[in-house]
């Protein structure tokens, strides 16, 4: 399900704040390889530098719109089997567990992603100069803003938990739910 | 040993409904945790990075993009419209219509599911006013849907050609006649159901005029999936190009010529598209993170040893191939599905002389398969939600559109001159 309408007002705000980058980031990434790709076709040249940002910016889009996808309850997963062959209890208690198995991993990530950017902060790109770490900071960064995504979720889930009052309705199966009736 | 946990653990968290990039990252954890294999998490986590990291990625969400705003406004009536004049005289000409515009959408689109989208909503409603059986019409849409990833451009074979080091130019070469092949399986099936029925016997008269101006009117959409696939072989742009001149067409196209498009819509479509691709570019990273694994225990050198154990012959291998992708299929969808197998399929094959691209070809057929296949196939959900009818009503009136996918799945599969001429000829 898509969490954003039961956000308070910061979380909402830092929601449209990430679709923003998604939006800013996603036209510049079309506008410098298609103009990249017109430069080289045209002209004979083809600006190096632009590889350089693509690459943050592929990077960065990936895992702010990681956080993106939390938020909206977007991320691929299987749920029909556990819809179909467990009673609601059983549901129940998945749900908590895998959130925290969930929540578990983020925190790893996160500190050890944290590292790793520390670690390469020092070493720069080959064309602009910029610090590796920046490049690698994208997943703490990313993953952190899908933490509080997710830990409101779990609140979410905890208060509401999942019932099953109607037929079980197929959802998160490509990025979207398909509100398909089993 | 631990080819078999990694299988167990990965099987497990998917069912119980861990989401997949978070499942197949614990796939990857938990052997180096349980076996003490030793592995860094920092080593991990930084495969994690480094799987979402080379450039040539981009051409993902660009092509998301591209099919996004092709998917949006009326692109997929004129597609209709064109398919109507040129099939619909035949029997049962409405099925083949939807077969046909599937096709054509498939090469603008790249995407199963827009596909099913914008032709399901228009024709599963004319088909049963035309006295189809609705859950037919449901189904027929949803597997015409999937030619969508084998026609080329195709986002699975593009991503299974990144993950797996092929080449984007070839896949898409040898998707083409397999994509015909199950086209003209599907037509097939209209064809007797029209006459059988008696729903649709044909007759419709259509003048060269209709013909010539429906095509008119669809030439500029028709003209995108040329542009991206003349620019790639031809060698002018690559792929990640070509699916930035793919976005700026595609925005030319509907704003300026179809005007059905506006700028101010532009930025949620970006999010859209940019939340879409996040989803799967990081189970791109996850699964780099489990190949890494893989490769580092000798994962597919069991697996070659145990087929071998079997047989020696690689019929006995693509037997295995399909099957586990059609087991796969039924819960996974195409992406994660390529994404998981790849790391452990390549090699294999490679070791039993089969080709690359004619594996990429043969995974991608499969897993289109899947994609129309209860209890998780995300073009029978669309369908379904169209339609209103239930998902498992309309897999049960679906039965010789399954036979017509298995013919069309088992040629593609053993007879390798079916996908690899075109890329012997134009290589």
């Amino acid at each position: 399900m898509d969490y954003r309408a039961t956000y308070p007002l910061a979380l909402r705000v830092l929601s449209r704040l990430i679709d923003l980058f998604l939006v800013v980031g996603g036209l510049s990434i079309v506008t410098l390889v298609f103009v990249n790709a017109t430069l080289r076709g045209a002209a004979g040249f083809d600006l190096a530098w632009s590889l350089e940002v693509t690459a943050f910016l592929l990077l960065w889009t990936t895992f702010l719109g990681c956080a993106a996808a939390i938020a909206r309850g977007a991320h691929m997963r299987v749920t029909e089997i556990v819809e179909l062959f467990f009673p609601a209890k059983v549901q129940c208690f998945l749900s908590i567990a895998i959130n925290l198995v969930v929540l578990v991993t983020m925190v790893s990530l996160i500190v050890e992603g944290y590292s790793i950017s520390t670690h390469t902060w020092a070493q720069k790109t080959t064309v602009l100069y910029w610090p590796v770490g920046f490049l690698y900071a994208s997943m703490p960064v990313g993953i952190a803003l899908s933490l509080i995504f997710h830990v409101f979720n779990m609140l979410h889930d905890w208060r509401s938990p999942p019932g099953r009052d109607g037929p079980p309705i197929a959802h998160h199966v490509d990025g979207a739910d398909t509100g398909a009736v089993l | 040993m631990i080819l078999l946990f990694v299988i167990a653990v990965f099987l497990v968290t998917v069912f119980v409904g861990v989401p997949l990039v978070w499942a197949i990252l614990l796939t990857a954890i938990l052997p180096i945790l349980v076996f003490d294999l030793g592995y860094p998490l920092q080593a991990l986590y930084l495969n994690f990075i480094g799987g979402v990291e080379p450039n040539h990625f981009l051409a993902i969400p660009l092509f998301i993009v591209a099919g996004e705003l092709m998917s949006r406004g009326g692109v997929g009536l004129r597609i209709i419209g064109f398919a109507r004049a040129a099939f619909g005289f035949m029997p049962g000409g409405l099925g083949m219509v939807v077969v046909g515009a599937s096709m054509i959408f498939g090469g603008i689109s790249g995407s199963a599911i827009a596909d099913s989208a914008a032709i399901g909503s228009v024709m599963i409603k004319n088909m049963a006013k035309e006295g189809y059986d609705k859950a037919f019409a449901a189904g027929l849409v949803a597997a015409a849907g999937t030619i969508g990833i084998i026609i080329p451009p195709s986002i699975p074979m593009l991503i299974y050609g990144f993950v797996g080091n092929v080449s984007v130019a070839d896949l898409f070469l040898a998707g083409m006649v397999p994509g015909i092949i199950f086209g003209v399986a599907f037509m097939l099936v209209c064809y007797y159901v029209g006459k059988s029925t008696g729903c649709d016997p044909g007759g419709r008269t259509t003048t060269r005029a209709e013909l010539w101006s429906s095509f008119v009117g669809t030439a500029p959409a028709l003209f995108m999936p040329i542009l991206i696939l003349g620019g790639i072989f031809s060698g002018w742009v690559t792929p990640t190009e070509a699916a930035a001149v793919a976005v700026v067409y595609g925005l030319v196209v509907t704003i300026f010529v179809y005007r059905d498009f506006r700028f101010k819509d532009l930025p949620q479509l970006m999010v859209d598209a940019f939340v879409t691709s996040a989803t799967v570019m990081v189970v791109i990273g996850a699964t780099t993170v489990l190949g890494w694994l893989i490769t580092l225990e000798q994962m597919p050198q069991v697996l070659v040893g145990f087929v071998q154990d079997l047989s020696s012959s690689p019929w006995v291998f693509l037997i295995l191939v399909n099957l586990v992708l059609l087991v796969l299929g039924l819960v996974l969808d195409p992406v994660p599905a390529i994404l998981l197998t790849a790391p452990l399929f390549l090699p294999t094959a490679q070791a039993f002389g089969i080709d690359p691209v004619h594996l990429g070809v043969i995974m991608t057929c499969n897993v289109a398969v899947g994609l129309f296949t209860p209890p998780v196939g995300a073009t029978l959900y669309v369908a379904s939600r169209i339609s209103g009818v239930g998902v498992l009503s309309i897999a049960r009136r679906m039965g010789m559109l399954y036979f017509a996918a298995i013919c069309a799945l088992l040629l593609v599969t053993y007879v390798p001159a079916v996908s690899m001429t075109m890329v012997h000829l134009f290589r």
